[in-house]
């Protein structure tokens, strides 16, 4: 490493030790990095768009793991399919990342369906919805059969397997484009709409069912490759009246604290690593322990040798609440086996140590969710999935086991659903990919089904007239803000250890009120100059309504579970809280909040 | 004694052409801007630009080069130049499978798919370039190693030799010039230069010779 | 500086599609992958491990200021 090299990396250090103590509140425009406010120096002309027309019975959005199966599933119950996404199959969203699938055979197994699911039901703290993290076990191994048939198994990369099935029924399958609004028609869904990345093209789907399968999201965070959901979905369905859920829990993935965006070596060998199957091992992990243990003692936070927890030997009272049966205790963490031994692996951060330092092609166990906290050496940083709460935690809000909104023909699947299907902290390893394949495979046939009992809808003229002046508003403005620096902006409030992560009332109302100034005077100022811009605009704004959303709900719950610990409120209030809060927005336009209780569906009137 | 002197001597006279066409690019390599990758890699790539190189020196080994004209190393020159003909073509000809070659050891593409994009993008300038190129040297190397079987007239052979010669490095220097991964601009130039002044050198024996080529047999 | 370099490409298009945050864009004037945002790259190496050609080279750092939570 040369001279400068160092140099620059010694002041990037610094930068983090200082977005680590002091910005947060005190970011907004400090950064000072790229302008905030300026001309709208346009690369394509917003008046020169052209138009394509599809019409299909199921609308799939999304390609990862939940759309793969959505698509499938519902063409093999007879309907007529598309799938859309602003990536690539198999290549966006979270599921090229993934390499641990659960597979849960009764017959092998040594607990019952219901053993597995209550012991689920108890790491959770009832937070788990049972219906769902019952039907994924279920279904477990029959997805990964398909998968298996389909050529998963043999490379670290997805695109041509998930290409196998979408192929083989000849899917219409259109990549890279954006969608940005779903549409609703007397009160159901008729479609959605969006545009190209390559082209200037407005895409507009007339479809008698939409199953989102748009993924999680979150602020564009560093060291976890989550940078392209900004959970789009959610907040579409929110805009047309659906219900929504879990925004105040919490993911709480470390990354390194040296190259913390550097997601691919934060990982150790995981990205480089074929997928393969696990096997029941439920914990109560990556909530916010280690957060509130950086908070409590400082930060870096060392890890030491294998084996040993992180910060091992400091006193540390308080903190999240882990029920006692799935507390660690003796030799986990680190790098320590965990029953269950070799070759299993489910989602875990964190390579161990800078690559260079074990040598690149150094062939270990892959870091699973059962390292966590991971066995990293030297020291960690937080907040690398900032924005994203623990898988399926967060999402729509099923009305049913069929994935099913409360919009009729919406349906979501995968990390797009609130299903609770692990609950608001993870539970079982693997069962979040192993949980997007059954849930798209359940709402594409839901979708079939449904597609039979109604006609074609129709988009009237005046709603693609609303939709294209909304999409195309910030190529249309003459000047504004960057969405880069609005997102920043964001990082800069939503981020800090003591914002998103131990929160406080007083802290929680401050970071609204930064927020509210971003929704009401820059989210409608927000420029782009070309079409990825125009994407990083509409990203931008579904940060800012989805941070708006944690900071309420995250308000509202006054009590510490899981994932969502409460500095003010430190113990679980069983009296009050065994609910889900669900979030929607009114016909004034203002957005309202619910209580569910656990175990219980909606309401739906 | 008097053996070795002999050998001294004739070798001697290669290490100009050595510094040209493997010190040079050896100093490119090492001083570009290059990525540097595994080891495996580096040395595939290392050995593609060697053996490219070579071809440009093929231009200079011949039996007309005035520099090699005594007996010796005449005998020398025209062996040179079969075995280095042989030997980095054989190494072009794998070339393309180099590109893939680590994707075995290595997570990613698998080097099969990788392979067959990469020999039909026929979109792009530099694929296209590099299949011609490629075409033309097994039609150089089947014209040479069978040139008895074909009957060919010797001066026939010599100038389907020497104008396949001409194809080859215009199309092959191109390819290189277009994608190859090393290729800075001062190796750009090295390699254009090279080329140029081999087709040059190449057309003037052929010109100033060619009354002399037919005396001799 | 995030993806740093690209060398040997023979314009398939496949990185621009697989980048999921788009930072890949075909030069229209060669023909060949250029960078073209690469603030965006959130250094996941899917682009470098989809080349066929293993023409893009990626380095651990991020060429805008990185915010994280404590660290
Ligand atoms: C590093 C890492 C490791 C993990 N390890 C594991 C593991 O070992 N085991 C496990 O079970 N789980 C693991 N997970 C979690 C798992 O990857 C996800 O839960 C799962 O893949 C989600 O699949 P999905 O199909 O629901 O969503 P995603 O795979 O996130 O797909 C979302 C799709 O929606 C598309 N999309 C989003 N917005 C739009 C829009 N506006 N317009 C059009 N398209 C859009 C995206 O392009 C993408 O194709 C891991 C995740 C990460 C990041
Ligand atoms: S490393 Fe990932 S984010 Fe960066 S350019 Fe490549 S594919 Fe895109
Ligand atoms: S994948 Fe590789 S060869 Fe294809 S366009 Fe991208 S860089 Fe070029």
């Amino acid at each position: 490493m040369d001279e400068s090299n160092k140099k620059d990396q010694l002041s990037r250090r610094q930068f983090v030790a200082l977005t680590g103590g002091t910005i947060g509140l005190a970011a907004l425009g400090s950064l000072g990095l790229m302008a905030a406010y300026t001309e709208n120096e346009r690369e394509v002309d917003p008046a020169d768009f052209k138009y394509q027309e599809n019409e299909t019975d199921v609308l799939v959005i999304g390609s990862g793991m939940a759309g793969l199966f959505a698509a499938v599933k519902a063409h093999d119950a007879g309907a007529k399919v598309m799938m859309v996404s602003k990536g690539r199959l198999g290549s966006s969203g979270l599921t090229p990342f993934a390499k641990g699938i659960f597979a849960y055979d009764e017959k092998t197994s040594d607990y019952s369906l219901d053993e597995f699911t209550a012991m689920v039901s108890r790491s959770a703290l009832g937070t788990n919805n049972a219906v769902y993290t019952r039907q994924m076990a279920e279904h477990s191994l029959a997805r990964v059969n398909e998968l298996r048939e389909w050529g998963f198994f043999e490379s670290n990369l997805y695109n041509k397997s998930f290409n196998v099935p979408i192929t083989e029924r000849n899917i219409p399958l259109i990549e890279r484009v954006v969608i940005t609004h779903l549409i609703k028609e007397n009160g159901r869904i008729a479609g959605a709409s969006g545009f190209s990345l390559d082209e200037q093209k407005i895409y507009f789907f007339t479809a008698k069912t939409v199953i989102l399968c748009t993924g999680a999201g979150g602020f564009k965070p560093n060291g976890f490759p989550v940078c392209d959901l900004t959970h789009d979905g959610t907040v579409m369905a929110y805009q047309i009246g659906a219900k929504v859920t879990g925004k105040e829990w919490n993911d709480g993935h470390p990354g390194r604290s040296t190259n913390p965006a550097a997601s691919y070596d934060g990982w150790g060998d995981m990205f480089d690593q074929k997928p393969s199957t696990t096997q029941i091992e439920i914990h109560h992990d990556l909530g916010v322990d280690l957060n509130y243990r950086a908070y409590k003692l400082g930060n870096p936070i060392q890890m030491g040798p294998p084996g040993q927890e992180p910060g091992q030997g400091a006193e540390l009272d308080g903190g999240p609440f882990v029920p006692e049966e799935f507390r660690r205790s003796g030799p986990p963490g680190g790098g320590g086996e965990r029953p269950g031994g070799e070759g299993r692996r489910g989602e875990g951060p964190g390579g161990r140590g800078p690559r260079g330092e074990g040598g690149n092609r150094e062939r270990r166990r892959p870091p699973r969710k059962g390292d966590g906290p991971p066995g990293m050496q030297g020291s960690l940083a937080g907040g690398s999935s900032a924005g994203m709460a623990i898988h399926k935690s967060e999402g729509i809000v099923p009305i049913n086991e069929k994935c099913e909104s409360n919009i009729p023909g919406l349906y979501a699947a995968g990390d797009a659903l609130g299903s609770y299907m692990a609950g608001a902290i993870y539970t079982q390893v693997g069962s979040s990919l192993a949980g997007s394949a059954v849930q798209g495979a359940v709402a594409g046939e839901a979708a079939a089904a449904f597609c039979q009992k109604v006609a074609m809808p129709v988009i009237s003229s005046s709603t693609r007239k609303n939709i294209e002046t909304q999409m195309l508003a910030p190529l249309k403005r003459e000047a504004g803000y960057s969405p880069a620096w609005v997102t920043q902006t964001l990082q800069g409030i939503m981020i800090p250890n003591f914002v998103l992560y131990i929160k406080k009332e007083s802290m929680l109302k401050a970071a609204l009120a930064y927020i509210e100034e971003l929704r009401d005077h820059h989210l409608p100022m927000l420029r782009a100059a070309d079409l990825h811009e125009l994407r990083l605009a509409h990203e931008t704004a579904n940060m800012i309504i989805t941070a708006e959303m944690k900071l309420k709900a995250s308000i509202l719950r006054k009590e510490s579970r899981c994932s969502h610990y409460r500095l003010d409120y430190p113990e679980l209030d069983n009296e009050n809280w065994r609910a889900w809060i669900n979030i929607y927005k009114e016909e004034d336009g203002s957005m309202q909040f619910e209580k569910q209780p656990f175990g219980s569906w909606p309401e739906v009137i | 004694m008097g053996i070795i002197m002999k050998t001294q001597n004739k070798y001697y006279k290669l290490i100009p052409a050595a510094a040209l066409f493997i010190g040079l690019p050896l100093l490119l390599w090492s001083l570009g801007d290059f990525p540097r990758k595994s080891i495996l890699k580096e040395f595939l790539s290392l050995l593609t630009i060697l053996a490219f190189c070579f071809m440009l020196a093929q231009f200079y080994f011949t039996r007309h080069n005035k520099y090699f004209a005594k007996g010796r190393e005449f005998a020398m020159v025209v062996k040179l130049h079969r075995y280095f003909g042989f030997i980095f073509i054989a190494v072009l000809v794998l070339h393309p499978f180099f590109i893939v070659l680590p994707r075995f050891f290595e997570a990613g593409v698998d080097p099969g798919d990788a392979f067959v994009t990469l020999i039909t993008e026929f979109d792009s300038l530099g694929v296209m370039l590099g299949l011609i190129a490629y075409g033309i040297m097994i039609l150089l190397f089947v014209t040479t190693f069978f040139r008895n079987k074909f009957n060919l007239h010797y001066r026939i052979g010599r100038m389907l030799h020497g104008y396949l010669s001409v194809l080859f490095i215009v199309a092959g220097a191109w390819h290189v010039v277009n994608i190859g991964r090393h290729t800075s601009t001062p190796f750009s130039i090295y390699i254009i230069l090279m080329a140029l002044s081999g087709i040059i050198h190449l057309f003037l024996t052929y010109f100033f010779e060619s009354k002399k080529e037919l005396s001799h047999g | 500086m995030a993806i740093s370099k690209i060398s040997g490409c023979i314009g398939c298009g496949t990185c621009v599609q697989s980048c999921p945050t788009d930072v890949l864009r075909l030069d229209p004037k060669s023909g060949k992958a250029i960078i073209k945002y690469v603030e965006d790259c959130q250094i996941c190496h899917l682009c470098r491990m989809y080349c066929p050609v293993d023409a893009i080279v990626i380095t651990p750092e991020k060429s805008i200021p990185v915010i994280v939570s404590w660290g």
